[in-house]
């Protein structure tokens, strides 16, 4: 009774899911996702809230974030919000940040696509990255013109 | 008979150039709308003292739709804000402070993107640039048609 009236308060968990996943999703409340959010943003080094994919983003803001993490070859996890409604709200709650796509480097939110575009821009990226040990493509380039 | 011919092809020129300029006058001067005054309205109030604000409704170029066909649209937006508030802030601290007073009166609700430049009037005197918007690619909003 209780999955029940549950899964008929949060609509969205009964579309399209399969049915051994309804009970194990219709309890995940909100502070579960808050959880879940927390572990995606800590477990790897640089982690992206986005909408699409990074081979087929589905959003211009989301696109430019990809293309320039793209010029710094670094690894990152993302994550595609448009695919659930949980984590698509759930990030913006996590954050206080009302916009997709976000970028956290080391459990740490960085910003969205203005704010990563003008770390890039600065140069300062390549310093944060660097400050939690992952080498930016672009440390390289830049070491070669101040060398030539 | 040819003279007058003449003289009515060059009429018909020229009046087709005037529509014209007329019709791209009227696009490059789009009329505020109800989302762009209440975006104003909210940060001017807001956020004092403020040196200089522009909210540009970048809809119609998003989305080819023509201001004459839907006056209200209002999905895409480019904030410029300048003010001292920003002196000595992050770049996360600046937005959070335009975007709040937004968050507050759910203005979030009505748009579908929006591309926040924060500078204080040091930096805005030095440079007046401000980076395009990405091209949209889809998803949610309204695609380019």
């Amino acid at each position: 009774m209780n999955a029940l009236l549950q899964s008929s308060l949060l609509p969205r968990l009964a579309v399209g899911a399969k049915l051994h996943n309804v009970f194990k999703l219709s309890f995940s409340t909100a502070a579960e996702v808050q959880k879940s959010i927390d572990e995606m943003v800590k477990k790897s080094k640089v982690v992206i809230f986005m909408k699409g994919v990074p081979e087929a983003p589905k959003c211009g803001f989301s696109n430019a974030v990809v293309q320039i993490l793209r010029m710094h070859d670094v690894p990152y996890d993302s994550h595609d919000v448009l695919k659930d409604d949980a984590i698509r709200n759930g990030i913006k709650e996590y954050t206080n940040w009302p916009t997709i796509p976000q970028v956290f480097i080391n459990g740490e939110f960085v910003g969205g696509c203005d704010i990563l575009l003008k770390l890039h821009q600065s140069g300062d990226l390549v310093e944060q990255l660097e400050k939690v040990d992952i080498h930016s493509a672009l440390k390289d380039k830049k070491d070669d013109k101040s060398t030539t | 008979m040819l003279v007058d011919k003449g003289v009515h092809v060059m009429v018909k020129l020229l009046s087709g150039l005037f529509l014209c300029s007329r019709i791209m006058s009227a696009a490059s001067q789009i009329p505020k709308n109800r989302v762009t005054l209440l975006i104003e309205t909210i940060l001017k109030k807001q956020l004092n003292p403020l040196t200089h604000l522009e909210v540009i409704n970048e809809s119609f170029s998003h989305t080819g739709i023509s201001p004459l066909d839907e006056p209200e649209l209002s999905s895409h937006y480019k904030l410029v804000v300048v003010s001292p508030l920003f002196e000595n802030k992050s770049i996360v601290q600046c937005h959070r402070l335009v975007q709040q007073p937004l968050q507050d009166a759910e203005v979030f609700n009505l748009i579908h993107a929006l591309q926040i430049i924060t500078r204080t009037p040091q930096a805005w005197e030095k440079s007046q640039n401000v980076p395009e918007a990405p091209k949209c690619q889809g998803g949610d909003g309204r695609r380019k048609k």
